[in-house]
């Protein structure tokens, strides 16, 4: 069952969807979206993952963060500080919901932020789907795919970071999108390595590549955290940078599976009667 | 035999791309872009492909259609780049 809702975070009101089966377990998760083009081409993505835990028990919250999507303000008003405060929101909503055990579930910068957010607070699970560990790194390679999309339209790309070449202004062309110059500085302090071994809920990494091979970046961000995150793999096309539909079972079983044994963990803590 | 740049460049761009061809099959100077439908999100791919099997950086004006033409266009770049 999904059902459109509607909550406020910080004065702006946000759209989200929720899913739900047909005997909720009290356990679910916000998924929290990736930036810009990332968040469109994983749209699909979302929504089956979202339709596949809701089918065994899980309340699946997707949403829109302000000044994206339905959701109100506009685009120069999303940063990852506003985008966390909406995080935050959307599971106050869940557990306002009779949802009992609330965690989230991110890709690429809604994996930092849903990192940075279970590294800090209350949260009851996480899964980071390719978590943007460096977001100076992240800056990057969005200069890199800016100036090939120019190469593609105009057979060669001028010199100079987007970045740098709007510096008169206050707005930048970010990946294809304007956000604010203070915006983009957030993105690229963005750094779980930094987080100083925070102590996490329980944590699932997953890597969404064409290798097996555990990348460096993220098996040191699962050796920094206390306790390690469970980490894997799977062999799939980057959805999220693609324009066509792509097969994500190896995503979903993997994700499926963490939330499984999650749950039995969650049944077997509260079947321990509490100690005298 | 050291493996050629060329090969390496095709085994990358088959792994990195998912393409249901073997590496073999792609010619030095197949046209990439029209051949293998490759747009701006692919050519990424091929592009840090490339960065991290060579250790070597694009810079900005490097940018150019023509060195991402053909595998031998690329590769041409490429031993420029190592020296």
């Amino acid at each position: 069952m999904r059902q459109i809702i509607r909550f406020q975070s910080s004065g702006k009101r946000l759209y989200g969807v929720l899913h739900n089966g047909e005997q909720p377990l009290g356990c679910g998760f916000v998924m929290c979206a990736p930036f810009g083009e990332e968040a469109k081409s994983a749209y699909r993505t979302y929504f089956e993952m979202a339709e596949i835990a809701a089918a065994k028990g899980w309340s699946v919250l997707r949403f829109d963060y302000r000044g994206t999507g339905n959701s109100e303000g506009g685009f120069d008003e999303f940063s990852p500080s506003a985008a966390l405060a909406d995080i935050r929101s959307a599971m106050e909503w869940l557990r306002l919901n009779r949802v009992r055990r609330v965690g989230l579930l991110g890709l690429g910068l809604g994996a930092t932020l849903a990192f940075e957010l279970a590294a800090a607070e209350s949260c009851d699970f996480m899964i980071a789907w390719e978590p943007i560990v460096n977001g100076e790194e992240f800056h990057k390679l969005n200069v890199k795919r800016h100036l090939l999309r120019q190469m593609l339209v105009r057979g060669k790309a001028a010199k100079g970071s987007p970045a740098t070449a709007a510096a008169s202004g206050d707005i930048i062309d970010l990946d294809g999108y304007p956000v604010r110059r203070s915006t983009a500085e957030e993105i690229r302090k963005l750094d779980l390595l930094e987080l100083q071994a925070p102590t996490m809920p329980p944590a699932f990494i997953l890597q969404i590549s064409f290798s097996q091979n555990l990348a460096a970046d993220l098996q040191a961000l699962a050796d920094s955290c206390h306790p390690s995150p469970q980490t894997a793999s799977v062999v799939c096309e980057p959805f999220w940078n693609r324009i066509g539909s792509v097969n994500c079972e190896p995503v979903y079983e993997a994700t499926i599976t963490w939330l499984d044994k999650q749950l039995e963990a969650f049944n077997r803590a509260e079947s321990v009667p509490p100690s005298s | 035999m050291a493996e050629r740049i060329e090969d390496k460049i095709k085994a990358m761009i088959v792994e990195r791309l998912f393409l249901n061809v073997a590496p073999g099959d792609i010619a030095d100077d197949d046209p990439l872009m029209t051949k293998y439908e490759i747009d701006s999100v692919r050519l990424f791919e091929i592009v840090i492909g490339i960065e991290e099997i060579f250790g070597i950086t694009f810079e900005d004006e490097e940018f150019s259609l023509e060195a991402f033409e053909t595998v031998a266009a690329i590769s041409s770049v490429v031993r420029n780049k190592l020296g």
